[in-house]
């Protein structure tokens, strides 16, 4: 009693549970364990500041243990708590009521792991309650919701980890982030590495609730040999939590391929772009990514990016992808056999608002666009039939005669009730038609088509489809060789059966465009009779994904004025004015059309027209000019920028970078008219000296000229026949030899100048220096690098155009691998006159030297020369750099190599080249990029128009 | 079919002497009215030139005319006693006057005289076929001009001699305006000595005709041969100026007639010989698998 009142003094509360208690307990224990018991409250309670809480606590375990014949645990548990209690209340109180929690579910196996482990951080820690006591709260916490294994393994992980307190304080904070995890894998992990645990724990809800318990249980053998390694994990866990692909369930047995955290995190970034699904397939291609990685991290890295050229190449080889760069020119090829036009095969242009998410093949009349790739299907036969069987489709629409009637078919469409609907209805039946022509003519294309609309087919799903939507589907699907769609609605089947009739009908051989016409006004009538019994909206269905799509308006955008009067004159007025619709007014302009178009189509001049009012002929008129401005807005832009592609040679992976850099090759830019002339005036002098240079440059090509009075060879035949002649007593042949003469020169050269802003600098020339030191004249002549390269060219042109060698002119510059600049000033086939004049002479700096990319575009070009002599004058001022070019931006190396490797490429070609630069510092890394006589430093730039030309003649004679 | 060869004898130049013997005329489908306009020009003894490109029949049809003119039914019995109707002479960029009209021969310590294919053709009175005429060298076109106007005479400078042509006598010259080198036009004094003639390859129905009735094979398959060339054709500005020509056609339909796949045939007689680009090639062969299905 004397116990419970000195408890009640220090808290009544505690007091008068004491008594409850010690009711209970004083028949359960023999007086002496009750006077331990009672001493034990006391002492608990007198610990310090609101130790009794802890002793509330201690008492209710205290009934509980006593209720569960837990003798020993009474005392042992009370001792302890008392010890932690000296230090703070706080953890002794969370151990009881955890304690209290665990005895009550019989989990005393729990606790006594938690006990140990407790054992031992309390003895290291005895002063950081607040630690203590995060410790217990994640215990119990734990202990309470666990297996016991679970809470051993928990256990034994804290162990591990409490040698660093802020390690096992953010263990304990991140144990209590979910309720699933793995504490064996965890305290494995620790065991490994005490920080990879932590990590684990740190993205482990966020993993499972992206992907789930499963596989992060999948993930765990990848993670223990990652987290070996020396490499941080948590771009590998964020890498995975980023990663919106869904067919990343399929990696974990892949990751388990691989030994370094850094290339998995790679594998996972590209994971949208790779078939993981495959696994024998994969299991290869990530075998060779690790036997590359050998050769360095960086070769691996670019591997696992799919930045290589051999991890791509790997890949499609694998796939039996069919990329449409690699086949572009054969297509074009087979396309100008086929259909006798000169197409340009192109991929299809990425949408700018990004809505449209399928890529579907179209033509506009000058360009077939094609996917870029084709994987569907295993093998890359078969890929490349199904690639054949799309490209074969446009064409159709030109041998079978659908653009012919381009016009009319609009005028046709645009009568019906409903245009939208009928013009996909036409598509529908010539899409059909096409495909059946081209079986009944070319037999070989009979299985491909066949095999492509089989493909199609699996991939329809009638399932959910709007009662209307069901009809046209049925077009689809006997367009597609297949019987009326099983899902059909019963009151819908009979119309289904008769649009099937209808598009049936189109199958027999030489169905003519006008028989879709035919067919088309039928469907629409029983299609229109359908929608108004049934009031929705329509929605077209999915696309026919190798039948692309048939856009007549580009077409006819795209005819010439010839063709379009032509055509115009076929039709009547009300399809005039219904073809007018589809071409928007505001380009429709009388005043845009040229007065000698408008002679020669109509023969009408413009004040003629002008004074007609609406009528046919100023429709007509109208509709021409509509049309050109919206064509001559198609070439213009063509004619403004072309984009080209180039691999570029990383020398840190030993591979080329695929399509790595994008040169758009510009022909609209400044101009400046007066350059060229001011040029010529100001250096008479110099380009009097380097065209008389030129004219010694003796012809090019050797040829055999028989019948000469000396030569290398003595004709046979002539020798013979002069000695005939000398028997017979008459004149003698004296020209018996055959010489080898130069006749012609077949020399096509290539100047690129260097564009970057570096240029703009103000010439420093030695010369100047000196005499500007002497005469303390501060500024320098004030020319700048830019114009003396300019300079250097136009006196070269001057020249060239007297020798008559075919050259070009062109400049570099950019910012970055998706945009590098090729200004092409001048090229081969132009003649040398204001325009291109104007061109080179607004030349100015702009940004950086992306030497490599620029190099590969001229080579190409010069290649399209076919000449025999083939010359590629490279003029800069400054090693190549770019701000990507190279992953460091400090590193020169990078560039240089990437810059000789594209000129061994170019002198594999046959190509000969010359580096000129007016850097002084140029020896140093000229010399790793080109051999010795293949560069050359200017160190007093006055000099470069003549250095030029004693190189251009070196190169070419 | 075409012999240039330099010989032991020292005549350079063979000519090729048809042996227009049989009863029944080379098979030659007409195109269109070059069988009168060749038989008016006969009449009137007028050289005619052929052009057009390689394989479409130039040298079948001279055949076939020289097979109506000496052997047919109208054929007058001096004609019929011409032993070889047609001397063809394949003109190369060696080729010489002296060539064609012929040449003093070493033999021991004399000098013997020989003549050339043009000299026997305009003694005997057969067609003088001069094929690829502006390969020659320029002395060469320069000698037919007296032999091409009224004078019908070829003067034989090495002997003095000016001989006159014999009455059957004509001059036939083929060139082929496609492939020729820009420096190796036709002088105008030259090609306005001839009536000319032009070929081109022919329709595809008229293709498919000829394809039959060379090799045997049964039309559909002859039909979509005639097809592929017509296609194929398109693509005769990528390195091979001409074409595919019926001759290869014909090949490819005899290949096919004798048991080899179409795409095989095609393979060999057709892809490979056309042309030597591979991108050409995969897409001609992309074009013979449009038009046959693979076994």
């Amino acid at each position: 009693m004397d116990i419970s009142h000195r408890l009640s003094k220090i808290n009544a509360g505690t007091g008068r549970h004491f008594q409850v208690v010690s009711n209970c307990l004083i028949d359960q224990l023999d007086p002496h364990e009750y006077a331990s018991w009672a001493s034990l409250c006391l002492d608990i309670t007198n610990c310090g500041w609101h130790s009794y809480e802890a002793t509330d606590e201690y008492l209710k375990l205290s009934q509980l243990l006593l209720e569960k014949k837990e003798k020993a645990k009474l005392f042992y548990s009370g001792e302890f708590g008392k010890s932690l209690c000296e230090y703070a209340f706080e953890p002794a109180k969370i151990y009881f009521e955890g304690a209290f929690s665990l005895i009550g579910y019989d989990k005393q196996g729990a606790l006594e792991s938690v006990e140990r482990a407790g054992h031992v951080l309390f003895k290291k820690y005895k002063h950081a309650s607040t630690l203590i006591s995060e410790y217990y709260k994640a215990a119990f916490d734990i202990a309470l919701y666990s297996e016991e294994s679970e809470v051993q393994a928990w256990s034994a992980a804290a162990k591990i980890i409490l040698a660093d307190r802020a390690k096992l304080t953010q263990f304990l904070r991140r144990s209590l982030a979910s309720r699933t995890i793995p504490w064996s894998f965890v305290a494995r992990l620790a065991s490994v590495k005490p920080h990879a645990a932590i990590t684990y724990l740190e993205y482990y809800s966020a993993l499972e609730k992206i992907y789930g318990q499963d596989f992060l249980d999948s993930l765990q053998e990848a993670i223990v040999t990652f987290s070996s390694g020396s490499h941080p994990m948590d771009p590998f866990y964020r890498a995975l939590i980023d990663q919106k692909s869904t067919n990343i369930i399929f990696i974990p047995p892949l990751l388990t391929l691989l030994t370094d955290v850094r290339l998995a995190t790679r594998l996972i970034n590209s994971s949208s772009q790779l078939p993981l699904e495959e696994a024998p397939l994969m299991k290869v291609w990530i075998g060779e990514g690790m036997n590359i990685s050998c050769k360095g991290i960086e070769v691996g890295l670019a591997f696992f990016s799919l930045e290589s050229l051999r991890s791509l190449d790997l890949l499609e080889a694998l796939l039996g992808q069919i990329n449409l760069g690699d086949h572009k020119r054969v297509f074009e090829l087979y396309t100008e056999g086929f259909c006798s036009k000169k197409l340009v095969i192109d991929s299809i242009p990425i949408p700018k608002n990004g809505r449209e998410n399928e890529e579907l093949a179209h033509t506009d009349g000058h360009t077939i666009f094609l996917p870029s790739e084709i994987s569907i299907f295993r093998t890359r036969k078969e890929n490349l039939a199904y690639f054949k069987v799309i490209l074969v489709h446009q064409l159709g629409f030109f041998e079978f005669g659908t653009f012919d009637s381009a016009l009319k078919t609009n005028a046709i469409i645009q009568k019906q009730k409903n245009p939208i609907l009928a013009g996909y209805i036409f598509y529908l039946l010539e899409d059909a038609r096409i495909d059946w022509q081209l079986a009944h003519k070319f037999r070989g294309l009979a299985a491909p088509l066949e095999s492509a609309k089989r493909h199609a087919r699996n991939q329809r799903v009638l399932k959910g489809a709007k009662q209307y939507q069901q009809l046209i589907e049925t077009i689809i699907f006997t367009g597609l060789d297949a019987d009326i769609p099983v899902g059909i609605e019963s009151g819908y089947y009979n119309t289904a059966q008769q649009l099937a009739n209808l598009t049936i009908s189109l199958k027999r051989l030489n169905a003519t465009l006008d028989d879709v016409y035919a067919v088309l006004k039928q469907c629409c009538e029983i299609l229109d009779i359908a929608e108004t019994q049934e009031d929705q909206i329509l929605e077209l269905p999915k696309p026919v994904i190798f039948r692309g799509k048939l856009v007549l308006k580009d077409f006819i955008l795209n005819l010439s004025p010839l063709e379009v009067e032509e055509k115009l004159d076929a039709l009547a007025r009300d399809d005039l004015m219904s073809l007018a619709a589809i071409i928007d007014p505001k380009h429709a302009n009388v005043g845009e059309l040229n007065e000698a178009d408008l002679q020669g189509m109509m023969g009408m001049s413009v004040a003629d027209l002008e004074a007609e009012s609406n009528s046919e002929k100023k429709i007509k008129a109208n509709l021409i000019a509509g049309l050109q401005s919206g064509r001559s807005r198609t070439l213009q832009y063509a004619e403004q920028e072309q984009i080209y592609r180039y691999d570029e040679w990383d020398y840190i992976i030993s591979d080329y970078r695929r399509e790595w850099c994008v040169v758009h090759q510009i022909r609209t830019m400044e101009l400046n008219r007066d350059f060229v002339e001011t040029t010529l005036t100001d250096h008479r002098d110099i380009s009097r000296l380097v065209r008389e240079r030129f004219k010694v440059l003796r012809p090019q090509l050797l040829r055999k000229v028989k019948g000469t009075l000396d030569g290398e060879e003595v004709d046979l035949e002539r020798a013979i026949e002069s000695i005939v002649d000398r028997k017979l007593g008459g004149t003698q042949e004296e020209r018996i030899y055959i010489q080898r003469q130069r006749k012609g020169r077949d020399v096509a050269a290539l100047f690129l100048v260097d564009m970057s802003a570096s240029t703009d600098d103000v010439i420093s020339d030695y010369d100047e220096e000196e005499s500007s030191r002497r005469t303390d004249q501060k500024e320098p002549s004030g020319k700048r690098i830019i114009d003396l390269e300019k300079e250097s060219v136009i006196l070269m042109a001057e020249a060239l155009e007297d020798l008559g060698d075919s050259y070009s002119v062109c400049g570099f510059s950019g910012y970055g691998r998706e945009q590098v600049e090729y200004y092409l000033c001048k090229d081969f086939s132009e003649p040398f006159d204001q325009n291109v004049k104007a061109r080179i002479g607004g030349i100015k700096p702009r940004r950086s030297t992306r030497m490599g990319p620029a190099i590969r575009h001229a080579a190409k070009s010069l290649n399209g020369v076919g000449s025999s002599i083939r010359v590629l004058i490279i003029i800069s001022d400054g090693y190549p750099q770019d701000f990507d070019y190279g992953e460091d931006r400090n590193s020169r190396d990078y560039g240089i190599m990437d810059t000789a490797k594209s000129i061994s490429e170019a002198q594999q070609q046959g190509i000969k080249t010359f580096c000129l630069t007016v850097d002084p510092a140029g020896h140093d890394y000229m010399r790793s990029m080109c051999k010795d006589d293949e560069y050359m430093v200017i160190h007093n730039t006055k000099e470069l128009p003549n250095e030029l030309s004693k190189i251009y003649r070196k190169l070419t004679s | 079919m075409i012999i240039s060869a330099v010989t032991s004898g020292g005549s350079k130049t063979m000519a090729q002497k048809e042996q227009v013997t049989s009863d029944v005329a080379p098979y030659y489908l007409p195109l269109g009215n070059e069988v009168s306009l060749f038989l008016a020009a006969y009449e009137k003894r007028l050289p005619i030139l052929l052009k057009g490109p390689t394989g479409c029949g130039k040298t079948r049809f001279v055949e076939h005319m020289a097979h109506l003119l000496y052997r047919g039914d109208s054929a007058s019995e001096e004609r019929r006693n011409v032993e070889h109707p047609i001397l063809t002479v394949a003109c190369h960029e060696d080729l010489s006057a002296t060539d064609l009209v012929g040449r003093y021969l070493l033999s021991g310590n004399e000098t013997i005289w020989q003549d050339g294919p043009l000299t026997h053709a305009v003694k005997l009175g057969s067609i003088c076929y001069l094929d690829e005429i502006v390969e020659a060298r320029k002395d060469s076109t320069v000698l037919i001009h007296s032999l091409t106007d009224h004078r019908r005479i070829l003067p034989i400078e090495k002997k003095g001699e000016i001989l006159s042509a014999n009455e059957n006598f004509l001059l036939v010259i083929s060139y082929n305006p496609g492939y020729q080198n820009v420096l190796k036009e036709l002088k105008p004094s030259t090609r306005q000595r001839f009536v000319a003639i032009e070929f081109d390859y022919p329709s595809e129905e008229k293709e498919t005709d000829i394809i039959i009735a060379e090799s045997g094979l049964e039309k559909p398959l002859a039909k979509e041969l005639a097809l592929l060339g017509s296609r194929i054709r398109n693509l005769r500005h990528h390195g091979f100026d001409e074409g595919v020509s019926t001759r290869l056609l014909i090949y490819t339909a005899q290949l096919i007639s004798r048991g080899v796949s179409p795409i095989d045939a095609c393979g060999a007689a057709i892809c490979c010989a056309v042309t030597d680009d591979p991108e050409v090639q995969s897409s001609i062969s992309e074009l013979v698998s449009t038009v046959f299905p693979e076994a």
